[in-house]
Order: C-alpha cells, then sequence, then structure tokens
C-alpha cells in the first residue's frame, strides 16, 4: 500500500524573541521527527493535549508553518520545493478546515462570494454563471439550500457555518481533508450532523482525513487509525480497535480513563495524572512523560526511548516495551 | 425517609432580554431546587439559558436581561428581593461561582494570593494581614498548589491554565459557600487537567460540606459528578431527576436524542444518531414545545400547547406531551 502523504524527520521549532541577557536563543519544540504515512482514504486521527503539537502538525502539512527539517511527500511529491502549478496543484489537494467556522469566514463576503473565491483563483470556474452552479452544488453537497448563497456568515448557526467551512474546503476538489478540531466548538445535537456528514463525504469522495481533536468519543467514532502526541512526539501509533483494546503507552491508558463517560454504572478506576503538560521550551530528560507517568524508572529519566513497532501496525515509543537489547 | 430541605430553589423563574425595544422571553417557568449537599448538573446546549441561570442567582445578569417573574429562594429568602448591599453580603459568603475561562476572571496586574485574600478581606473584617496571608496559603494547599508560598506572590499570566482555575476554586471557596455554582469549569483544560479538577471540586464539596450547581454542556462530566440533572432546552426545563433517571431511564425525545447523539468510546458503527435542525434563537420560539420543529414524536398538541413538567416517578419529571401527559382535546 502506498502512502498519499509521506512525513519524513517532520521537526517545526519556534524560536522565541532573544532577551537582553541571554546568550542563546530558546526554542518550542512543537514538533519533533515526526515519521507517519498517510494512506488514501483512510481517518487518522491525532490526539494530544495542548501543546503537544497536533495543531503544528496540521498547519506544517497545508503550509501555514514552515517546517525547521523533514520532509512531507505528497503522492511521491516533495511539497517543500513546490513551485507554480505543481504548487497549485498541491495547494488544491491539502485543504484544512478550523475549530471556529465563524472566526474563519469573512463577514463581510456573501456565502457564495467565499466559496467562489478559491475556485476563480485556482481557475477551476469559467464565469460567473458557472461559479454560481458550483457553490449550489457545494451547498447541497453539505446539506444547505443553494439559494442560502445569497445570505452573509452572521446568518447562519454554528453548525451551519461548519458546513460552509467544509464546502469551502471542498471547493477545490481536495483528497486530503486536515480537519483541526472541526467538531469541538459545536454543540452535541449537531456535532453528531457534521460527523455524519464527514462519513457521507469521506465514501462519496474518496477523501481521506487527518482528524485532530482531543474528543476520544470522536476519535473511536470516526478513526481508521490513532496517534497519540505527547510534547511534539508520536508516543503511540496503532489501528483503532488495538489502539482502544491495548493502549500499552501509560498516557495513552491515562487520557482515555480521563475521559468523562456519559453512564452511571460502574467506571474503570481513573488513572489521576499527577502535574501538567511540561513547559515545551526545554522538554524533560529522557522520557518526555516521565515526570508524570506512574510507571516511570530511572532509565526512563536518563535515556529517550525510540518509536518501535510491538506489533504489526502498532508503535509504542515507551522503555515498558523496548526489548532488552 | 425525609427529604432534606432545599437550599436553593427556583420557582416560576421568568427572564427576557430587551431586543430592539421589545422584551423577548428566554427563561420561562423556571421551577427546580437543589439540597443541600449535592450536586445538581444544569445541562443545555448553547443558547439555552443555563448561564443566565446561574448569573439570575447572584443577581449579575446583563444589562439587556429583564426579571420577569418568579423567586429564586435561598435558604428561604427571596433573592430576588433582596437590597444591592445584602447581595454583596451573600456574593462569595454564602454564594459564589467558578467561570469558564480563568485568565478573563482572574485580575492580571494583581498577585493571585491578594486576589484570593481580597474575599477574606472583604467577608472576614476582623482578619489580619498575617492571618489572613496564612489562610490564603492553606487555600492554595488545599487546591493542590504545590509552593504555595512562592506562588501566592505570582501573577496569573505565570501559571498554567490547569492552574488559574484551581485559583478560581480557590477564590470561591476561600469563605465556605453554601452554595458553589460552576459555569463551564473544565470545558477550557485538557483532559488529564479536567480529570484533575473534577476531583478538586468533589474533594472540597465533602470537605465544606456545601452543595454545587455545575453547569455544563458536557453530558459525561454529569455522569460522572452529579447527583440530580436538570436538563434544559430554549430556556425551559424538559427533564429533571437523578443521574440514574437521566442517564439510564430518559424519557424526554430532547434528552435520549441528546444521549444517542454521543459517540461513545465503547464503539459505534454506521452513522450517529443525530437530532435534526438546531437550536432556536430567542424570539423565534414558536406557542407550544419548543422542541417541537426538531422532534420526531410530534403531533397536533405540541406545537399548539406548552406541555407542563410532570412527575412520573420520585423526583423524575418531565415536559413532554407524549410522556405521562393528559391531552385535552
Amino acid at each position: 500500500m502506498t502512502a498519499l502523504l509521506e512525513i519524513r524527520g517532520l521537526t517545526k521549532h519556534f524560536g522565541l524573541k532573544k532577551s537582553l541577557f541571554q546568550r542563546e536563543r530558546q526554542y518550542v519544540h512543537a514538533l519533533d521527527d515526526i515519521d507517519l504515512d498517510l494512506v488514501q482514504g483512510e481517518t487518522l486521527s491525532v490526539v494530544g493535549e495542548s501543546g503537544s503539537g497536533k495543531s503544528t502538525l496540521g498547519r506544517t502539512i497545508v503550509r501555514l508553518e514552515q517546517p525547521t527539517a523533514g520532509t512531507i511527500r505528497f503522492e511521491g511529491q516533495d511539497i517543500g520545493g513546490a513551485q507554480g502549478a505543481q504548487d497549485r496543484h498541491l495547494r488544491q489537494s491539502i485543504q484544512m478546515i478550523f475549530q471556529d467556522p465563524y472566526a474563519s469566514l469573512n463577514p463581510r463576503l456573501s456565502v457564495g462570494h467565499a466559496l467562489a473565491e478559491p475556485m476563480r483563483v485556482h481557475g477551476k470556474v469559467a464565469d460567473a454563471a458557472a461559479a454560481r452552479a458550483a457553490v449550489g452544488q457545494l451547498l447541497e453537497r453539505v446539506g444547505l439550500q443553494p439559494d442560502m448563497a445569497n445570505s452573509y456568515p452572521f446568518a447562519f448557526s454554528g453548525g451551519q457555518r461548519q458546513r460552509i467551512g467544509i464546502a469551502r474546503a471542498l471547493s477545490l476538489g481536495p483528497k486530503v481533508l486536515i480537519c483541526d478540531e472541526a467538531v469541538s466548538a459545536l454543540d452535541v445535537s449537531v456535532q453528531s450532523q457534521i460527523l455524519n456528514l464527514f462519513s457521507h463525504l469521506k465514501r462519496e469522495l474518496g477523501l481521506t482525513y487527518l482528524f485532530i481533536t482531543h474528543d476520544l468519543g470522536v476519535v473511536r467514532h470516526i478513526s481508521d487509525r490513532v496517534m497519540v502526541m505527547y510534547l511534539g512526539q508520536v508516543v503511540e501509533l496503532a489501528p483503532r480497535d488495538a489502539f482502544f483494546k491495548r493502549r500499552l503507552h501509560p498516557y495513552t491508558r491515562a487520557l482515555i480513563s480521563a475521559a468523562p463517560q456519559p453512564t452511571t454504572g460502574r467506571r474503570e478506576p481513573r488513572i489521576l495524572l499527577q502535574g501538567e503538560i511540561p513547559n515545551a521550551l526545554n522538554p524533560p530528560s529522557g522520557c518526555r512523560f516521565h515526570t508524570r507517568c506512574p510507571q516511570a524508572t530511572a532509565v526512563c529519566k536518563a535515556v529517550e526511548p525510540v518509536l518501535q513497532e510491538v506489533e504489526p501496525g502498532h508503535q509504542v515509543r515507551c522503555h515498558l516495551f523496548t526489548a532488552p537489547a | 425517609m425525609t427529604t432534606p430541605p432545599a437550599l436553593l430553589e427556583f420557582r416560576g423563574y421568568r427572564l427576557g432580554f430587551r431586543i430592539d425595544g421589545q422584551v423577548c422571553e428566554l427563561i420561562d417557568d423556571l421551577s427546580f431546587s437543589i439540597r443541600a449537599g449535592s450536586v445538581l448538573g444544569v445541562v443545555g446546549e448553547s443558547g439555552c439559558g443555563k448561564s443566565m441561570t446561574a448569573l439570575s442567582v447572584l443577581r449579575l445578569l446583563p444589562q439587556a436581561a429583564a426579571v420577569m417573574g418568579g423567586e429564586i429562594l435561598f435558604g428561604g429568602r427571596d433573592l430576588l428581593a433582596q437590597s444591592e448591599s445584602e447581595m454583596e453580603r451573600i456574593r462569595g459568603r454564602d454564594i459564589s461561582m467558578v467561570f469558564q475561562e480563568p485568565m478573563t476572571s482572574l485580575n492580571p496586574v494583581h498577585s493571585v494570593g491578594r486576589q484570593i485574600g481580597e474575599v477574606l478581606r472583604i467577608h472576614r473584617p476582623g482578619m489580619g494581614s498575617e492571618e489572613r496571608r496564612a489562610a490564603t496559603i492553606d487555600l492554595l494547599r488545599q487546591v493542590g498548589i504545590a509552593n504555595p508560598e512562592q506562588r501566592h506572590d505570582q501573577f496569573p499570566h505565570q501559571l498554567s491554565g490547569g492552574m488559574r482555575q484551581r485559583i478560581m476554586i480557590a477564590i470561591a471557596v476561600a469563605c465556605r459557600p453554601q452554595l458553589l455554582m460552576a459555569d463551564e469549569p473544565t470545558t477550557a483544560l485538557d483532559a488529564t487537567i479536567q480529570a484533575q479538577v473534577l476531583a478538586l471540586m468533589q474533594d472540597i464539596k465533602e470537605q465544606t460540606e456545601g452543595s454545587i450547581m455545575l453547569i455544563t454542556h458536557n453530558l459525561g462530566v454529569v455522569a460522572e459528578t452529579c447527583d440530580e440533572v436538570v436538563i434544559m432546552y430554549a430556556g425551559r426545563v424538559v427533564e429533571s431527576g437523578s443521574a440514574q433517571d437521566i442517564f439510564d431511564r430518559p424519557q424526554h425525545p430532547y434528552t435520549q436524542g441528546l444521549l444517542a447523539s454521543l459517540p461513545s468510546l465503547a464503539g459505534s458503527s454506521g452513522d450517529l444518531h443525530s437530532i435534526p435542525g438546531s437550536v432556536p434563537s430567542i424570539g423565534n420560539f414558536g406557542p407550544g414545545c419548543r422542541f417541537a420543529p426538531r422532534c420526531t414524536q410530534r403531533r397536533d398538541v405540541c406545537t399548539r400547547d406548552v406541555p407542563r413538567l410532570t412527575s412520573i416517578g420520585t423526583g423524575h419529571q418531565v415536559a413532554c406531551w407524549a410522556v405521562g401527559q393528559e391531552v385535552t382535546p
């Protein structure tokens, strides 16, 4: 199986402004050496807390951020060096949907205008009539009425605005959609509508999703594979069912047990982590999770574990699962 | 079995908003109560009036809001009838509140110790400054802040989101209020920090023997922390009961729909259940049941008459024409 998107050694450090008395510039380690293959037609969920680098990963793939090191290949082509027609093709193929649909729509553009603009820029529509027809089709595709094209964003509810955000991402016929907390701001009854829309679009258009979220219920429902990030690193990557059944990494276990369940029955005992996610300016030595890990030993503090495949398709970065050398 | 008396009771409370010179009703005939020592969850989607319900208790409503009737009884006294100076004595001492976004609720130019101490300065005037500092440091320790002596003199920007929320809780419980209200206290926090803060609130409740009113849209949080639950939709209570009633035997089509819409950690396949349409906005409510336009069990009566909250079991009430109501022809 060839990967649609191949990410190798992707690293992104944000340099902080140097203060007068500092000798060296400090860097936020947002992404450190990420390797990831996204296969055509799959939904890969990226889970992690704030500061884990999950949003930076999405933003780097759509080139809203320049990577510090590493490569991203789309259909075998290096995204970094793309120019001209190749560059335009890549930008059409990978689109992003953001958390807050209101903040990502221009309040002074009608919905029809906002949807037609990317198609005009990329020469997808010949004239105004073709643009109108294309906008009408897009709106129907995401469950809105074509005549809503003349309305402005304020006239729509949160769920409808997110549908417009999805329509705009679809307007250029993308192959990969990066969804950054795309359902997190929505009410429960609307969230399930949008999740269903994502599933339908995937089936109809053969889309591939990178789904960034902190909601494990959503992850369980929508994903084929799940990746957990902690302080800029991948700590576990596995097929969905294996991920929820095996939950190898201690951080994964804590995350799953921390998710509140809407049932009154007996629950598994909660693993309450001590402390908070450390500062990404100077990540802890050894395993980055050792400061909060209930199972940390001396080796965790000293030696950084590597991401290892422990079962087919199941990778973990933890000394508990590293075969003795 | 005798039921303990209600600490806080809403009786037929109605609240409207002035929009373009007209008063539009949002909260209609709100009636529910919190028993002393229990945790009550108020659940609803955005715009259902759950935050306004909490602000009504403290009388901190926005300018455009207009109380249209009813009573809010706290220990037998109607809060709506108290003078402003009496409310100032009640706020922070008897009833306090934790808000969603700790950064916007904390003052950036004062140390956190000073902000916690302020509550004590106002409500415990006899306390000397040394004693107050000691009490503040003790509170910081109680809410699980490491190195409380150093943290006392730090400013909000030096703390993480989870720690700021702990400071907010310390401010709220400084005077050991009988009622602590929390409006989406963990929504802005990460999952592992949310679990810590929820555990802390539970601890605090047991230490202070107070009651908690938890306002949230997160049904998981409610199931894990609340004894009793009120489900609101578009300004009305549609169902209320014990956590078991609501999660194991939900009766209102809206409650059932909400629970079925949640993607479960246990796994689900195919399409998720979803409630069609979206929450109506204020000023656009129909004459009958406000959920009727989205309800799959809608009948003629639903769009015509308002269903009353009716008891269908001990403490379990539902407002729905399809459940336990006598339909008048």
